[in-house]
């Protein structure tokens, strides 16, 4: 009996452990990043983006960046379709449950996308937790050309979207963020978008249909504050000759939600602060002095949140996700006003912003 | 082997009950109850939570009136050795068809998410094995072991789900709506009603309990169902804040993928979240184990102690248990048979057996004194 239970106990060690299931890492082509360039309807270009296997602990730092990372290229219409093609071209297996970034081109439509993150999702061991991001079809492989700051296996976009102290407002999203709005009605999915020069700093929001909507980076800061994203945002602020420079912007939006009379109404409330950085020579700081500028901040921070819902009406988005809110609170309405095109409704928005200006300079 | 023999104690008696339900099932909560009836999905679990407290209490103080007999020989004593008999075979072979569908999906979930290129044979063979190898056990080992294993479970549960408590996006999605239609409420109970459906488990167990504790040990399996629920809330309430209502309602295991995406950057291991598949293969291996151990004491020959041929008995339902699984073709016809089809008829089944059973047993024992 004693053997038996043995017998029976190692065998479930073996089979539980998924130690006969378990492939050498060595014998894996692990994806770290890939592009997917929109060429016309049903012709994409994607390119896998794997560590160089022959970098080693120690050949690390001799290793030039261009070597770093190798690419295999293909032309599919679906994800599946990619995968195969690629993995034709490799030697190991293809294994999609490291990847940390997933690129596109800023001209792929809605549905592409969606069918896209859709088929992507839909694998169960597929990184869910991979940054998503839009750049020009032109820029990307330039793009995500390995950076000198970085060694395999850490890149650089990775890092530039994980880094919370990098980014003056939170625009980076998981894959899976991304996915679940692109699910939930009343809430337009958005991206960061990345220009040609490689900066980070605007949003791409996706309609029901075309390609994403581009928000200015006036409007994307609109927008970052509206959704409480702004974490340390700098602003320039001029009177007359005078300008001065805050820092440091930062602060929360409470907003209400409101449907009346077929329209969607919302009232945001921002509590903003910065941090006087730079102003002009010999100016003194004065109590009356600070609220002139609080006052011309809060004035142009609420220019920059009307661009932003004046852009998303326009182009019958909701990056917001206040049609959303509504939703959350009355979740019956979806079942009987599903002919309500809840993420393409005009917004009508009372903004109000009080700004709080610090001094805490070493000089005053 | 000794089958009968050593008692349990009232407080394995409720890690026992806690096992025997929801936990082999909890992977499949909450996709298809919010998906028919949104965040009104915590009436409906508490009203699910409610029946099965109820049908636990009713079985408690039948056996209690049944002086604390094999639940196989209660039956009889109730109704007639035949009709008792019969009665006490469906009601074992619903719970094992549940176990097949719900061996079956934990099956393709693994496969899905962990072993792409493993067949699912092999770990619902492997789950099926480990499961008949506890049942073959003595009851006493078998509570020992779920003693042992289950608050660890639960402990390392409440440790991954406290840490998806970063990726709740939406708290206000995860609010209780009351305003959904009664109809969808109550067919989301009915489809949550898997989770609890152990008939017979709180009955079977009761009398193996030490004498002098058995009546204070029927509240602990009502006392279980309501533990059992609040896990559950909790459950509910992380993926409507997490995911909000309308994908969780696409997706087929929605809490595996909550969980999936719970990182944490300060440990070595970033993907924390994955321990759950530990979590959830032991409980499953365990629900499993219980199940079984129920089946064979309540369907083999009348056991007045010894039964050294149980354990052929129960792996011959392991066998069944899993082969039953390999046969089912595909996730949405599991579901199917799941949600439509198994999941009502147990329902209806309990709810009309249990009170039956112990008005019977009433109208048969009245004037007499039950034991205690």
């Amino acid at each position: 009996m004693r053997w038996r239970a043995l017998a029976c106990l190692l065998l479930g060690l073996v089979l539980l452990a998924g130690c006969w299931d378990q492939m050498d890492i060595s014998d894996r082509a692990t994806v770290l990043m890939l592009s997917v360039v929109w060429k016309a309807p049903g012709r994409l270009d994607w390119t896998f983006y794997f560590p160089n296997p022959t970098v080693t602990v120690n050949s690390q730092s001799q290793i030039r960046s261009t070597q770093q990372l190798y690419a295999v290229g293909v032309a599919a219409g679906t994800l599946a379709g990619a995968e195969r093609a690629a993995q034709r071209q490799l030697d190991r297996h293809l294994y999609l449950g490291q990847l940390q970034v997933l690129l596109w081109s800023s001209n792929l439509p809605a549905a592409a996308a969606g069918e896209l993150l859709d088929a992507y999702n839909r694998q169960g061991i597929a990184s869910k937790v991979a940054y998503v991001g839009l750049a020009p079809a032109s820029a990307l492989s330039h793009l995500l050309q390995a950076s000198p700051q970085e060694v395999v296996p850490r890149l650089k976009w990775q890092h530039v979207f994980s880094c919370a102290a990098c980014e003056s407002m939170r625009l980076s999203e998981p894959l899976w963020h991304v996915w679940d709005d692109a699910h939930t009605p009343g809430m337009s999915p958005v991206a960061p978008y990345i220009n040609s020069h490689g900066e980070l700093g605007q949003i791409a929001v996706y309609g029901r249909q075309g390609p994403p909507v581009l928000f200015s980076r006036r409007q994307t800061l609109g927008w970052a504050l509206l959704t409480g994203r702004a974490t340390r945002e700098v602003l320039t602020v001029s009177r007359g000759a005078q300008h001065y420079t805050l820092t440091a912007v930062h602060g929360s939006a409470a907003t209400r939600v409101a449907w009346s009379g077929g329209q969607l109404w919302v009232d945001a409330r921002m509590a903003l602060s910065g941090t006087l950085a730079e102003a002009p020579y010999g100016t003194a700081e004065r109590p009356a002095e600070i609220r002139t500028i609080e006052a011309a901040t809060a004035r142009l921070l609420v220019a920059d949140c009307k661009a932003a819902i004046d852009q998303a009406n326009a182009r019958r988005v909701d990056p917001f996700g206040y049609a959303r809110a509504l939703l959350f609170g009355h979740p019956q309405w979806l079942k009987h006003g599903s002919s309500i095109k809840w993420s393409a409704l005009p917004v009508h928005a009372a903004i109000t912003v009080s700004f709080n200006v610090t001094t805490p300079g070493v000089t005053s | 082997m000794k089958a009968a023999a050593e008692p349990i104690s009232p407080g394995q008696y409720f890690w026992l009950i806690m096992v025997a339900v929801v936990a082999g099932s909890v992977y499949l909560w909450p996709a298809y109850v919010v998906g028919l009836a949104g965040s009104g999905g915590y009436v409906s679990l508490w009203i699910a939570t409610g029946v099965a407290a109820g049908v636990a209490a009713i079985q408690v103080s039948w056996m209690r009136r049944m002086v604390y007999r094999p639940y196989a020989v209660a039956m009889k004593d109730t109704w007639s050795p035949a009709l008792g008999t019969v009665l006490a075979w469906i009601t074992m072979a619903l719970m094992m068809a549940l176990d097949v569908v719900i061996l079956y999906l934990y099956g393709e979930l693994l496969q899905t998410f962990f072993y792409p290129a493993t067949p699912s044979w092999v770990t619902i063979g492997a789950i099926g094995g480990l499961a008949v190898w506890i049942a073959i056990r003595s009851l006493a080992v078998v509570a020992r072991n779920v003693q042992l294993w289950f608050p660890l479970l639960l402990a390392s549960f409440v440790v991954v789900l406290a840490l998806s408590a970063g990726d709740m996006r939406f708290p206000s999605a995860a609010a209780p709506n009351l305003a959904e239609p009664v109809s969808s409420m109550a067919r989301a109970s009915v489809a949550t009603w898997f989770l609890y459906a152990n008939p017979c488990a709180a009955a079977t167990l009761l009398p193996y309990v030490r004498r002098g504790k058995r009546s204070s040990s029927g509240k602990l399996a009502v006392a279980a169902m309501a533990l059992q629920g609040i896990i559950l809330t909790t459950i509910l309430f992380s993926a409507l804040a997490t995911l909000g209502p309308m994908p969780i309602a696409n997706m087929t295991w929605p809490i595996i993928y909550v969980f999936s995406v719970v990182q944490v950057r300060t440990f070595f291991v970033q993907d924390v979240g994955m321990l759950i598949l530990i979590t959830w293969t032991v409980a499953m291996i365990l629900h499993l184990g219980v199940h079984m151990f129920v089946v064979s004491w309540n369907v083999g020959p009348p056991l007045g102690g010894v039964n050294p041929q149980r354990q052929y008995l129960v792996a011959g339902i392991g066998l069944a248990i899993v082969l039953g699984a390999l046969a089912i073709g595909s996730v949405a016809e599991a579901k199917v048979w799941l949600f439509q089809v198994l999941t009502p008829l147990d329902l209806a089944w309990t709810v009309i057996l249990v009170p039956a059973t112990a008005l019977t047993a009433w109208w048969r024992t009245r004037g007499r004194r039950s034991a205690a």
